[in-house]
């Protein structure tokens, strides 16, 4: 198996799952894997075979894996009612069933799930390896016994222990947002999000918007606007103030909430409980454009890739015993891509 | 217990140890556009990348062959060939210097990732150090040391190479200050002598009342002394990218082994899986780093005066 490997370029053990024609080998890779044992003349061992099959049977139960997929009930309000992002959960699912891993989710601040309990059920269920979903930013620490586990975190860069992180790249979503809508004519591009959104992303918005501020002229830089996290009605008058002050041409922003489309305004796209029409009197970009909006200008975030690479990260750091919180952490960020839409034409 | 050993595996290991002899393991490429001169500063940073890459690429039962390419047009075309006969289908582009040759291979045949190299193709997934997060972190230290006129001073390669990391970091803690404290930036020319750079900083510090500089520039101290400045008499200093252990210097350590370990360790996960070619959404991954205290940038008392360069043109 070891010469069909360096034939083929892989590792012995992508050859040993082609030959079992795994579903996590793609067919392209099967078949040149397959070519190359036929050219060393690779036959099956028959005592390894037969060393298998029956240490298999012996077994009572097939042993698989567990990791912890740990969220935070207070980010029900954000996220629509659901304890973390549907689509990155969708992502973890999925990775985890690639990986052969059992997930066990856990809320902390659910049902009396205190970090302590949490650490005792975990030891005692043998679960090793932790996920955490995204936290609020009121929540700054989990204390559990960070020693005995690998662990990954999806975003919540606040949040102690500082432990390796895969989050969507809000400072390259905020670039690529600042260039497409310059290149659609926009010139007064403004940046809006909650002061608290900043704190958990590292400021990661408000870096790409400077970056890309630097090389514009003074006249076209649009201080961001980092608001306090209050009630929908405040916030959106807060941020028409704004927009009036600084004579912004085109908004971007992860707040969804902010855009009301035409269907429930009776007439034009407004920004939310304002009278400001999108895109006559702004146009509006969203850094976070959910899958059910079509015509909505703005960055298409991968939340499903962050979701599955968080697990795959994890999964490493499992197999390789690698436990407690890292000397250097690590942070992956994964791109989005931009949306054309109604809500951000070209301008003439 | 009532154990017993298993006699069809003790059969199966005698079979085994007497049995052929073990194949070569896979092998990775890594490829370099310089020479990594240990001699050399820059250099320094480049082969703790390869080191890193070589002893992770060696846990996980490869080898890494380490392969300097050069600016011939011809250069791509051996490489490939090379790569084909070896039957090499992984790749690390290690650290490309944006003023040196490009690679251009067919890369739907590879698996590849990238150490810095953001300013080239392929789109595959970067490993870098966390550059935003160094110039903050030395940004906040300075602060907290009793500095106040905090400047940044890079090559422009070097952000040309890694997207503007620095820059950006430099923005975000500049922001929170007032405006009296935002400084512009010095970018260091493309094939800036030590003797022209000196002057730019010289010229800048003295413009801007800089009391303290963050620098990433290799031959630093050549620089300062081009531009006549003490440290930390006249001005400061904290390096972004500290290599050695040296109580004389302030400034960022970076992990330069880890970065080259993680981009080997996403490598072999995708040529395990065999996902050749380019992702749809590459990722990046930045290793952050850590502060060192140091003579160079001593902690300032409270209404401590000016350093003597920038007093005098006050």
């Amino acid at each position: 198996m070891d010469e069909v490997a360096a034939l083929a370029g892989v590792h012995p053990t992508t050859v040993s799952l082609a030959l079992r024609s795994h579903p996590s080998i793609p067919a392209a890779t099967r078949e040149r894997i397959l070519a190359a044992a036929r050219q060393v003349g690779y036959m099956r061992d028959p005592l390894l075979d037969a060393f298998n099959s029956h240490r298999l049977r012996k077994l009572a139960m097939k042993q698989t894996h567990s990791v912890a997929f740990l969220v935070d009930a207070a980010t029900s309000p954000i996220f629509s009612g659901a304890p973390c992002h549907p689509r990155v959960q969708e992502g973890v699912r999925a990775a985890a069933e690639t990986e052969h891993l059992a997930l066990e989710v856990f809320a902390l601040g659910a049902r009396e799930m205190t970090p302590g309990r949490l650490n005792t059920i975990l030891l005692s269920r043998g679960i090793t390896g932790i996920l955490l979903s995204t936290f609020t930013p009121a929540t700054l620490s989990v204390d559990l016994d960070w020693d005995r586990f690998s662990a990954v975190k999806i975003e919540s860069h606040h949040l102690l222990p500082p432990l390796d992180v895969v989050s969507n790249d809000q400072c390259q979503a905020a670039r690529l947002g600042m260039r497409r809508l310059r290149a659609l004519g926009y010139r007064r591009i403004g940046l809006a999000t909650a002061l608290d959104d900043e704190s958990r992303l590292e400021s990661t918005f408000s870096s790409g918007v400077l970056v890309e501020q630097a090389e514009l002229d003074e006249r076209e830089r649009v201080p961001p606007l980092l608001f306090e996290r209050r009630p929908i009605k405040a916030v959106a008058a807060r941020v028409a103030r704004w927009i009036k002050d600084q004579s912004v041409d085109a908004v971007m922003t992860n707040w969804g909430e902010l855009f009301t489309p035409a269907p429930e305004t009776g007439g034009c796209p407004l920004v939310t409980s304002t009278s400001l029409r999108i895109p006559r009197d702004v146009a509006f970009a969203s850094l976070d454009v959910p899958p059910d909006r079509p015509g909505l200008a703005g960055i298409v975030q991968n939340h499903r890739l962050v979701g599955m690479r968080a697990l795959e990260q994890l999964a490493v750091l499992v197999r390789t015993f690698c436990r407690g919180a890292p000397a250097n952490p690590s942070a992956t960020y994964i791109p989005g891509y931009w949306q054309d839409g109604t809500t951000a034409p070209p301008r003439g | 217990m009532g154990y017993a050993p298993n006699p069809v595996f003790s059969a199966l290991t005698h079979y085994h140890l007497h049995g052929p002899v073990r194949a070569n393991p896979p092998r990775i490429a890594y490829l370099a556009n310089r020479p990594i001169d240990e001699a050399e500063e820059l250099s320094r940073l480049r082969s703790q990348f390869l080191e890193g890459a070589r002893t992770q690429a060696g846990l996980l039962g490869y080898d890494l062959d380490l392969l300097v390419i050069g600016g011939a047009p011809y250069e791509s075309l051996r490489l490939g060939r090379h790569l084909r006969d070896a039957r090499i289908s992984g790749i690390v582009i290690g650290a490309f210097d944006p003023r040196y040759a490009r690679v251009t291979l067919d890369w739907d045949d590879y698996c590849v990732v990238k150490i810095n190299s953001f300013h080239m193709e392929p789109a595959a997934p970067v490993f870098a150090s966390d550059h935003r997060q160094e110039v903050r972190l030395a940004f906040q230290r300075l602060r907290a040391l009793g500095y106040r006129r905090i400047g940044l001073a890079v090559g422009r390669a070097d952000e040309d190479a890694t997207e503007k990391l620095h820059t950006a970091g430099y923005l975000l803690e500049q922001w929170t200050r007032p405006a009296t404290e935002r400084l512009p930036s010095l970018l260091f020319p493309y094939d800036c002598s030590a003797a022209e750079a000196g002057d730019r900083l010289r010229l800048w510090t003295r413009e801007h009342r800089v009391d303290a500089v963050l620098y990433n520039r290799t031959g630093a101290d050549e620089i300062i002394r081009a531009a006549g400045l003490r440290v930390p008499g006249d001005v400061a200093c904290a390096s972004l990218s500290l290599l050695d252990e040296d109580d004389h210097l302030a400034g960022i350590c970076p992990n330069p082994r880890l970065v080259g370990a993680k981009a080997v360790s996403l490598l072999t996960t995708l040529l395990k899986s065999g996902e050749r070619g380019m992702p749809q959404f590459a990722s990046r991954t930045y290793v952050k780093s850590h502060w060192q205290d140091g003579a160079s940038a001593p902690a300032r008392a409270a209404g401590a005066p000016l350093p003597a360069a920038m007093a005098a043109s006050a």
